[in-house]
């Protein structure tokens, strides 16, 4: 499965390419502006696009976002410090993590999106740390998550 | 024009005066507001990424250390900024920017560590009241509870599958987190000194206290600290 990772920060990026790595996917590239972006997204159609709102040149993620979403095959999720920018459809996107999130948060995400991609539904609730538009809960049948609380 | 009807005009005309003013004013107000909001906006997307990159920066460095111990070292501070970051990444989640959510973020935290720890065979029971504290109390909360999960998990006996049960109490002018599971080390045994002194430190901030009993089916530590009803704002 091979992953594009849309970042500004390097180092951030530089991190998340290990993760990919441990998760069993394969990194295609890193791309910290929208026409970069986009160029690969369009020649590559990689299988999932890690895509950040807020990139070299301006808040233009979230058009990367749509652009993807009409593209078949391509999967998209947003890792943002600006939830609030985020449409309520996620632009077409999986869903998205919040940032600041933690190594173990982001790995598991990558595990159940990985998982999800390529059995084509999910066998367990998301982990907490992914966030799931509905159009994608619903085609991935996503299980709600039980709480003991009172 | 009579003198009654000029009179009532003026007054008409001096009414729709101060209207505008006020109206005027209002919209200046209403600016300023917004200008102010998105700023806090601003300032609140820089530290989450900040934080971010203080993560990615520990974790790039302690992919390339071999050292075992100095790994270990780099895990913990890696786990306290992590703790922070989790702290952040909720506040601001909510509309009420003064309030911390105990219990959401006792949630996402032990699913952090307990990923982290690889013990699949260890569950974690949240058993919490609704409870918020002041903002400004988060973050050592926030550490000591790191800490103490930390603990937890490294007392859990390796040979036997292990429960973890967190709970969360808010009393009256109060906040309490218990940790306990049942694992069979001494409570305190494998403290690292670093972990300890911070913990100490910090009930020290909050003015809490930290009770360690070994009930019958393990050990047990409570945390005890006064909370503001209303969360200043």
């Amino acid at each position: 499965m091979r992953v594009l990772i849309v970042e500004d920060e390097v180092l951030v990026a530089a991190e998340i390419e290990f993760l990919i790595a441990e998760a069993g996917l394969q990194t295609l590239g890193v791309a910290i502006s929208s026409e970069e972006a986009l160029k690969i997204v369009e020649q590559e159609r990689p299988d999932l696009v890690l895509l950040d709102v807020h990139l070299a040149d301006g808040p233009t993620g979230i058009e990367i976002a749509r652009r993807a979403a009409k593209l078949q095959g391509v999967a998209v999720l947003f890792m943002t410090a600006n939830r609030r920018r985020l449409p309520d459809d996620f632009a077409g996107a999986i869903g998205s993590v919040a940032k600041p999130y933690t190594e173990w948060g982001m790995r598991g995400a990558l595990r159940f999106i990985a998982e999800c991609l390529r059995d084509g539904g999910a066998t367990r609730p998301a982990p907490s740390s992914l966030e799931l538009s509905s159009a994608w809960s619903r085609k991935w049948l996503v299980p709600e998550v039980g709480h003991s609380t009172h | 024009m009579t003198a009654r009807n000029r009179a009532a005009s003026d007054l008409a005309a001096a009414k729709a005066d101060a209207e505008a003013l006020v109206a005027a004013r209002t919209a200046d107000l209403q600016k300023a507001l917004d200008q102010k909001t998105v700023l806090l906006h601003e300032v609140d997307h820089r530290v989450k990424n900040n934080l971010q990159l203080i993560s990615s920066l520990i974790l790039l460095q302690s992919r390339r250390i071999a050292d075992p111990e100095i790994r270990d070292t780099m895990t913990s501070m890696l786990n306290r900024v992590s703790a922070l970051a989790t702290v952040h990444r909720n506040l601001f989640q909510a509309d009420d920017l003064s309030a911390f959510d105990v219990p959401a973020f006792m949630r996402d935290i032990a699913s952090d560590l307990l990923d982290a720890s690889g013990r699949d065979d260890l569950s974690v029971e949240h058993d919490h009241e609704p409870a918020a504290i002041p903002a400004q109390q988060a973050s050592a909360v926030a550490l000591i509870v790191n800490e103490l999960l930390i603990e937890a998990l490294a007392c859990a006996p390796e040979s036997a599958p292990g429960r973890l049960r967190l709970a969360v109490r808010r009393p009256d002018g109060e906040l309490a987190i218990e940790v306990d599971h049942d694992g069979s080390v001494e409570p305190g045994q494998s403290r690292e000194s670093f972990g300890a002194s911070l913990m100490s430190l910090l009930t020290r901030q909050l003015s809490a206290t930290i009770e360690r009993s070994g009930a019958d089916d393990g050990p047990r530590v409570r945390l005890t600290m006064p909370v503001a009803d209303r969360p200043a704002s």
